[in-house]
């Protein structure tokens, strides 16, 4: 089949349409659960010090990276590694595989939080939100294992969700992605705050804030502590995995690189800062009625956090209902955000390989990923599922592939160009210390985060997990990824990607033959 | 609330929230002066 003229590559109305794309991606469920526990547990106030040097010495400079990619070769993950290097093309393909993976779980946590935005109204969970949660809700299976049960309370919102983000994504860039940034972050915003001006007029609230900012600098000497800054860092700011990268790919050519990645990374760790008050606030709260201090409260950080510990929190409080509501609506504003950005990855990647339009691009991605998240986190096996494959998926395969990404545009020696290319629009400059981080420092720290985590994973297993299930959700997981990954490097492409010229220096722009 | 953990707060947000104001602030800017500077390519 002969190759055909590319489609007419999509754009952001402007700046502020991208900018609120990013951000709108940054911000996720992990800003809110993830933040204020890692904080809390790793040296409370004193953990500022280390989060924000990983910000600025690890997580900007690797946002700047991604948006030197996807600008400068203006195409989908794969699309723009290949114009680089047809060796690379992969690495875009590996990024694609994990979105996919990442969006079949993340969808499923955003179902459980439009069940509970409903649940909300009349505080359904009752007396015992735990029970609720594992028992009545999720029908949780009491060993973790392999099945197909469908929870038909998880299906439905689950549904729903998934007709809407395909629905938004086969609209495309500028009416479907950007329209509902637009709308959904200045609204998470408004009502995230509000929320937290509630939860800081509660009783109790100071000592929850107590709990979270005083200090312990002899944390600092952990090593882990800082090793827990710089993933928190990295995780948060959605690096790496191709979203920024593709994001980036739809600007204009003039558009200022850099001062929008520090405004999109600033807000991102400004929300997450704003969660930690908020969360901890509201914890404070919950100390307070139970008559103990913060530090005896579970279930601080993640899924339970939000499905266990604040509906018992809402359920004390008064207006419980109405910040209920409000809590579960800013999870689904700031997650459907997240997920529409991981969708879009590959979305883009199919469309240019197979040279489809967005509609056909947001069916070809969306309705699989719709159908694994229902089959395999959907079941009464989900929870357990879940939990294993994101934390193969995010702390084993993302961790590699911008270890991977670090290292080959080093070794390529494509740096000075990328770098030349941020300077080119930009009013803030990135120089040698923009190149030492990303091609020394970050991939040092990426290195051993990997190796530390495979170790522990190889020796230790994760969690309480059995091998056999490990082998089938996590280590499966990677499998899949890399198999998925080698099938469509091989495919052949359909549109001609490798006519892609870079009007800026002549040198750096032979790609597959046209220059 | 202890005074450390006051101080901390008020640090933290001085540098994260100052930071994305004065990254606005560079943005909003260089996007001004473009604008009433060279005419756009498109």
């Amino acid at each position: 089949m002969a190759k055909t003229a590319p489609r007419a590559r999509e754009q952001w109305s402007g700046q502020l349409g991208f900018l609120f794309a990013a951000i709108g991606s940054a911000i996720g469920l992990g800003n809110i659960w993830r933040f204020p526990g890692v904080a809390y547990s790793n040296g409370g106030g004193a953990f500022i010090l280390p989060y924000i040097i990983a910000l600025l010495t690890a997580g900007i400079p690797i946002l700047l990276l991604d948006y030197a990619v996807g600008h400068r070769f203006r195409g989908s993950a794969p699309a723009s590694f290949r114009r680089i290097s047809r060796k690379l093309e992969a690495l875009g393909w590996f990024q694609v595989a994990i979105c996919f993976v990442i969006s079949t779980f993340y969808a499923v946590i955003l179902a459980w939080a439009m069940s509970y935005l409903v649940f909300s109204v009349n505080l359904t969970w009752g007396n015992d939100p735990v029970s609720f949660f594992n028992k009545d809700y999720l029908q949780l299976a009491e060993q973790p294992g392999l099945n197909f049960d469908v929870v038909a309370a998880v299906l439905v919102p689950l549904l729903i969700l998934w007709v809407g983000v395909i629905v938004i994504l086969a609209l495309g860039v500028r009416r479907g992605i950007e329209l509902v940034n637009k709308v959904a972050i200045p609204l998470l915003v408004v009502i995230f705050v509000a929320l937290v001006i509630r939860a800081l007029f509660l009783p109790g609230a100071l000592q929850g804030l107590d709990a979270l900012f005083t200090p312990n600098w002899e944390a600092l000497l952990d090593p882990n502590v800082w090793i827990a800054a710089y993933g928190q860092i990295f995780f948060s700011l959605s690096v790496a995995f191709g979203i920024m990268l593709t994001y980036s790919s739809y600007l204009d050519k003039k558009a200022n690189l850099t001062a929008t990645g520090y405004v999109a990374a600033f807000a991102n760790s400004s929300f997450e800062l704003l969660a930690g008050i908020g969360v901890f606030a509201t914890l404070g709260f919950m100390a307070h009625q139970a008559k103990i201090p913060v530090s005896k409260i579970e279930d601080i950080t993640g899924p339970t956090l939000s499905f266990v510990t604040f509906p018992k929190v809402i359920s004390e409080m008064p207006g419980g209902p109405l910040f209920g509501v409000l809590f579960f609506l800013s999870l689904i504003l700031a997650g459907v955000t997240s997920l529409i950005s991981v969708i879009q990855v590959a979305s883009a990647a199919l469309q240019e390989k197979l040279n489809l339009n967005p509609v056909q691009g947001s069916l070809a991605i969306g309705i699989p990923s719709a159908l694994v998240s229902i089959a395999l986190f959907s079941t009464t096996n989900g929870l357990y599922a879940l939990d294993v494959v994101d934390n193969f998926t995010n702390e084993v395969g993302v961790v590699a592939s911008a270890l991977i990404s670090c290292v080959a545009l080093t070794m390529m020696r494509k740096l000075p160009s990328l770098q030349s290319h941020l300077n080119r629009t930009s009013s803030l400059k990135v120089g040698p210390v923009w190149l030492g981080l990303v091609s020394v420092a970050t991939p040092i720290l990426l290195a051993y985060m990997l190796f530390s985590k495979l170790v522990s994973l190889i020796r230790n297993g994760y969690e309480t997990y059995s091998s056999g299930f490990l082998m089938v959700f996590g280590w499966g997981a990677l499998v899949v990824i890399l198999v998925a990954t080698a099938a469509l490097t091989l495919t052949r492409w359909r549109t001609p990607v490798d006519d892609f010229i870079i009007d800026d220096d002549p040198k750096l722009n032979l790609v597959g033959g046209k220059a | 609330m202890h005074g450390s953990a006051v101080i901390l707060m008020l640090t933290a947000m001085a540098i994260i929230w100052g930071g994305l104001i004065v990254a606005s602030l560079t943005l909003r800017n260089h996007s001004r002066s473009e604008e009433s500077g060279s005419p756009s390519e498109d």
